[in-house]
């Protein structure tokens, strides 16, 4: 068992998934803001792969992709300071990107080496189901990886059982149909969402991303599932306050409460 | 049947400001197709460029990807001058505007050769009223 299923063995409300972009603000401060997060009491790290055409990403992360390739971030980069992180925490660890990059990179070399540097899970938004099922699959849960497919409140129930029978993990509930970034509130049409979702009693845990950015929506988003993800919230505090430790602990703070 | 693909060459295939991508692409996923598209090793897109808003994309139908890979099509590129030109042309000579990406295939009708039984069909794809406020800056 890996250490995200590990994770949600022992905890399943609450859970804080926190999303940085690799190699932003600064092209080294991924092990700084790994370390950062679990010191201030974050639950699971999700490190984004900085992409030149982030399909499911809003402005904030899409400006601090660009960023971080500016600063010249790239996968291999982002392997060999993730194999030096895990030598100092066991802090679960997910690699989130587009399915291009790991087709360059070499499919079979990519996940091979995404477990051989200690990461626990992927998140590849637009990996079909059916190529992941009939191509990945095996290899992927032989390297014991887990993986995390997104549903909307517009995937069908038939593909909401499929996913939860492929995933590992947990389940990503993307809360809107939108793409990443904060907004103000959740509305009562999501809370609607979120109700049906409980209502089919998943085998998986999940955790609802997109649009969760503050101390309210993360309880909004924990009351109806087991816990949340943030991504573009932090990454504007990272903006405005580039001193990593100093941020993190300040953002996760205002976040728990 | 010989099928033509003509693709954008903006500004010269390696120019560095170009679209044709069935030579400057390699295979890759970009918005849920698998085709051919400019990449950098790393899987990053790179910018494309054409002077028509249509074809400056890094990529290309994944249909047309597989009928140019497999050889049954035949890919050439037509600059942004080219297919002006060819616009121009047809606008004044018969009163139909083309659009910029159809430009690209009539301007190829110069530079292929044909035997005068040849039978030619050509796709017009769309209409340049659209384009206007390009062909009047380079009237």
């Amino acid at each position: 068992m890996n250490r995200i299923e590990q994770l949600f063995q022992r905890k399943d409300k609450n859970v804080l998934n926190i999303y940085f972009t690799a190699g932003y603000p600064g092209l080294n401060d991924t092990e700084d803001i790994i370390l950062s997060l679990e010191k201030a009491g974050v639950d699971l790290v999700e490190v984004g792969m900085p992409y030149s055409d982030p399909l499911a990403d809003g402005p904030t992360i899409q400006e601090s992709g660009t960023a971080a390739l500016e600063n010249g971030m790239t996968l291999q980069l982002l392997f060999e300071q993730l194999a030096a992180v895990r030598k100092k925490t066991e802090m679960p660890l997910i690699m989130m990107g587009y399915f291009n990059q790991v087709m360059q990179y070499g499919e079979k070399a990519f996940f091979e080496k995404v477990a051989e540097v200690g990461v626990d899970g992927l998140i590849l938004p637009d990996l079909p189901l059916f190529e992941y099922e009939n191509h990945y699959k095996d290899l992927v849960e032989s390297l014991g990886l887990a993986v995390s497919f997104l549903i909307t409140p517009q995937t069908e129930p038939e593909r909401i059982r499929k996913i939860d029978d492929l995933t590992h993990g947990f389940i990503y509930m993307v809360s809107s149909s939108s793409i990443t970034g904060a907004k103000s509130e959740i509305t009562d049409t999501q809370i609607a969402y979120f109700n049906r979702i409980n209502d089919m009693h998943l085998k998986h845990k999940r955790l609802i991303g997109f649009g969760i950015s503050n101390q309210q929506t993360f309880e909004t988003a924990c009351q109806y599932a087991n816990g949340a993800i943030i991504g573009s919230a932090y990454i504007k505090a990272l903006k405005n306050n580039p001193n990593v430790a100093e941020c993190t602990a300040e953002f996760v703070k205002m976040v728990k409460g | 049947m010989r099928l033509i693909a003509v693709e954008a060459a903006g500004e010269g295939i390696h120019s560095g400001k170009s679209a044709a991508t069935s030579v400057l692409g390699t295979k890759g996923v970009i918005h849920g197709s698998r085709t051919l598209l400019m990449q950098t090793a790393d899987g990053q897109i790179v910018e494309p460029h054409s002077i028509s808003a249509g074809l400056d994309y890094p990529g290309i139908g994944p249909l047309h990807a597989h009928l140019i890979s497999s050889g049954r099509a035949e890919a050439i590129s037509i600059t942004d001058e080219e297919s002006l030109e060819a616009a121009l042309f047809l606008s004044r000579r018969e009163g139909i505007i083309p659009a910029l990406e159809s430009a690209h295939a009539l301007s190829a009708l110069r530079v292929m050769k044909y035997e005068p039984t040849d039978v030619l069909v050509l796709c017009l794809s769309g209409r340049g009223d659209k384009d206007l406020a390009t062909y009047m800056k380079h009237l």
